[in-house]
């Protein structure tokens, strides 16, 4: 019984063994998966993204005259840049390869890049076809494989979406503090302080975060979130005043506009959201600015995160077209975080000494 | 209203804190070698910044390479960054100061590897230590000897200038100086460009003896950040100096790194020659200025609250 049972099992297994002789793979686009999504393409991008098929000889012998054929979807264009592998040529949609032989173990790859066309106006699958051709011992065989990508329609009408939204979010802070005297409640004191203070986090510590921030490898980020948080806690611990976080981020990136150079005009809207979520959260806290430890953190942690989070999952994809791999995103969420958390806690101290010291 | 014309006042200082330096507006371009040679010049590379580790490019070369640079542009650079070049799996070594630097970190390693390329299918492979950067490209430049080939007057520059709106820095030229020795009739003149951090869609300009040879040149269109482009410029060569105006535009930044100009003769205008000027150093990092005034106004107000107080 049981050597039927073994004998089953090898029948069973035997066409699989057959067929794993010659395995392909491949790799789209040919980034460092670690940072950028794998398998996600954007179209209707200026460049081209390479891709990488992987074939593999995993039998016993060598296997000879092997004929590749890459069918590429959606009628991308292709080019083939300059590499290793020679045979290797583009026609009407179809990447061919030829390689002469391939030792048992041996692995070749070769590159080829596409773009996808501007016309996809939604988000589809796209299957790039690969089919093998090759002589073994047994004569002349074949084998398959199907590596699907998702394909993104070129971000135009996001684009222009979340300008608009960005604009309308503009204009609602304006409404809101014409509406309730918001300006008027600052002192002449109250300005200069934020000002001085975006100052510090727009001129000072993004100039010492983008000098030195290799120092602490991929924790980078810290020497950002951590002195924004400590000097957002000291602002809302100083001015007192509604509105306070939303002005405070508005001028840093004004700050940065004019002396970094910053792009960031059409976006400001959503900079400002930054501020927006922490006065909000001051409100919900019933006019708490931070005045104790808990509340300082939570402002901090929401500001870090909501900022990070903004960069990754909504500036990346929809204004630079780029689509950081999931994992590694909410990484960098999750270190903003701990960065709010730091920041929070040491600014509630300082904001406390500081507050003290002037008042 | 008083409020709010102080805290302007207060705003418009930062900007006039910030026309000093701060990592450097960089190294214009400058021509490192020019020449004549019977053969011609190769021109290629890619593949933009794609965080690859190692990072890999191709170059399928001619025979009796006299003169190449390799340029390996790199985001980011920070003390105690390197890369390593190996060729054909052969390592140069580390390098850990690049030649040129500017802007936010945006570098270029030159390496000279006539030495180091063979004839055919050449592999260069980039491993670096760069915590949150990564090579844009490997491009290279090289010059080859083949005496059945028509006589080329030849001319490689190279920098790294950082056009910015912050420093108000819109153009870049390049003139490749020439001493009478180009015919009024030659049959091909070809000029590369290489451009680092581009953007679709911010109209920049180039221009060759004033002539515009394209906008939005710097678009990423060879990759993320990266743009090596081919001009034909036979119609515009001068039989004198000619010069390559890159203009910035509307590009928030964008860094010219290479300019190749290259003429083939009709019939030979001189003996053969290779000449190689020294390297132009790159300047240091400096503290910014609007740092230093922001740090200040903030100190003596920090004070002013303080004794205020008292």
């Amino acid at each position: 019984m049981k050597l039927i049972a073994i004998l089953i099992l090898l029948i069973f297994f035997l066409p699989q063994l057959a067929a794993a002789e010659l395995e392909i793979g491949m790799d789209i686009p040919l980034k460092n998966k670690e940072i950028y999504q794998e398998n996600r393409l954007v179209a209707g991008v200026s460049w081209y993204e390479r891709g990488q098929v992987v074939l593999t000889n995993t039998g016993d012998e060598k296997l000879h005259n092997i004929l590749v054929s890459v069918d590429v979807p959606l009628q991308m264009d292709i080019e083939i840049p300059v590499q290793a592998m020679k045979n290797i040529s583009a026609d009407n949609n179809t990447v061919t390869a030829r390689v002469g032989e391939l030792g048992p173990g041996e692995s070749i790859s070769f590159i080829f890049s596409v773009k996808p066309p501007e016309s996809i106006e939604f988000k589809k699958k796209g299957s790039f076809a690969i089919s093998t051709s090759y002589e073994d011992a047994t004569g002349i065989r074949s084998t398959s494989y199907t590596h699907i990508v998702e394909i993104v329609p070129p971000p135009s009408w996001i684009t222009f979406g979340t300008v608009l939204a960005s604009i309308c979010i503009i204009l609602l802070a304006f409404l809101v503090a014409w509406k309730f005297n918001v300006l008027e409640q600052f002192t002449t004191i109250d300005l200069i302080t934020i000002a001085l203070l975006a100052g510090l986090i727009g001129v000072v510590f993004r100039w010492f975060w983008q000098t030195f921030n290799d120092l602490l490898g991929p924790l980078g980020g810290l020497l950002f979130t951590i002195p924004t948080a400590v000097l957002m806690i000291i602002a809302l611990q100083i001015v007192r005043k509604p509105g306070t976080a939303t002005l405070l981020f508005t001028v840093v990136e004004l700050v940065a506009l004019v002396v970094w150079g910053s792009n960031i005009t059409v976006w400001m809207g959503w900079y400002m959201t930054e501020g927006i979520i922490v006065d909000i959260l001051v409100l919900l806290f019933k006019k708490d600015y931070a005045d104790r430890r808990s509340t300082a953190i939570i402002y901090a942690v929401s500001r870090s995160a909501y900022a990070y989070w903004m960069f990754y999952f909504f500036f990346a994809p929809a204004v630079w077209k780029v689509y950081y791999a999931p994992w590694y995103a909410w990484g960098e969420v999750g270190i903003a975080a701990i960065g709010g958390l730091i920041g929070g806690a040491i600014g509630y101290d300082i904001a406390k000494k500081v507050r003290g010291a002037m008042i | 209203m008083k409020e709010i014309a102080i805290f302007i006042f207060i705003l418009l200082l930062v900007p006039l804190a910030s026309a000093g330096e701060w990592r450097g507006d960089g190294t214009p371009l400058y021509t490192i070698a020019e020449g004549r040679i019977h053969g011609g010049v190769y021109v290629g590379g890619g593949h933009g910044l794609t965080y690859e580790d190692p990072y890999v490019e191709y170059f399928d070369l001619p025979a009796n390479i006299e003169y190449a640079r390799l340029y390996v542009p790199v985001w980011n650079y920070n003390k105690g960054d390197w890369i390593e070049v190996s060729i054909n799996e052969k390592s140069l070594g580390r390098s850990s100061e690049p030649s040129y630097v500017s802007a936010w970190g945006i570098c270029d390693y030159v390496v000279n590897v006539t030495n180091e390329l063979s004839p055919g299918m050449n592999t260069v492979s980039i491993t670096y230590h760069n915590t949150n950067g990564a090579p844009y490209s490997i491009v290279l430049v090289a010059v080859y000897n083949d005496t059945t080939m028509p006589q080329t007057r030849f001319w490689i520059a190279e920098g790294n200038h950082a056009l910015s709106q912050r420093s108000k820095i819109d153009h870049a030229e390049v003139i490749f100086k020439g001493d009478g020795d180009i015919p009024i009739e030659t049959t091909n003149a070809t000029l590369w460009t290489m451009i680092i951090a581009g953007n679709e869609g911010e109209i920049d300009k180039l221009y060759f003896n004033s002539n515009l040879l394209g906008e939005d040149v710097g678009r990423r269109k060879s990759g993320a950040y990266f743009d090596l482009d081919r001009w034909d410029v036979t119609e515009f060569v001068d039989t004198a100096n000619n010069s390559v105006l890159f203009e910035r535009g509307d590009e928030s930044y964008i860094h010219p790194f290479n300019a190749v100009l290259f003429v083939e003769y009709m019939e030979d205008q001189g003996d053969d020659y290779i000449e190689i000027y020294p390297m132009a150093r790159s300047k240091g990092e400096n503290l910014p200025r609007a740092v230093i005034m922001v740090l200040v106004i903030s100190v003596i107000f920090l004070v002013y609250r303080v004794r205020s107080k008292k």
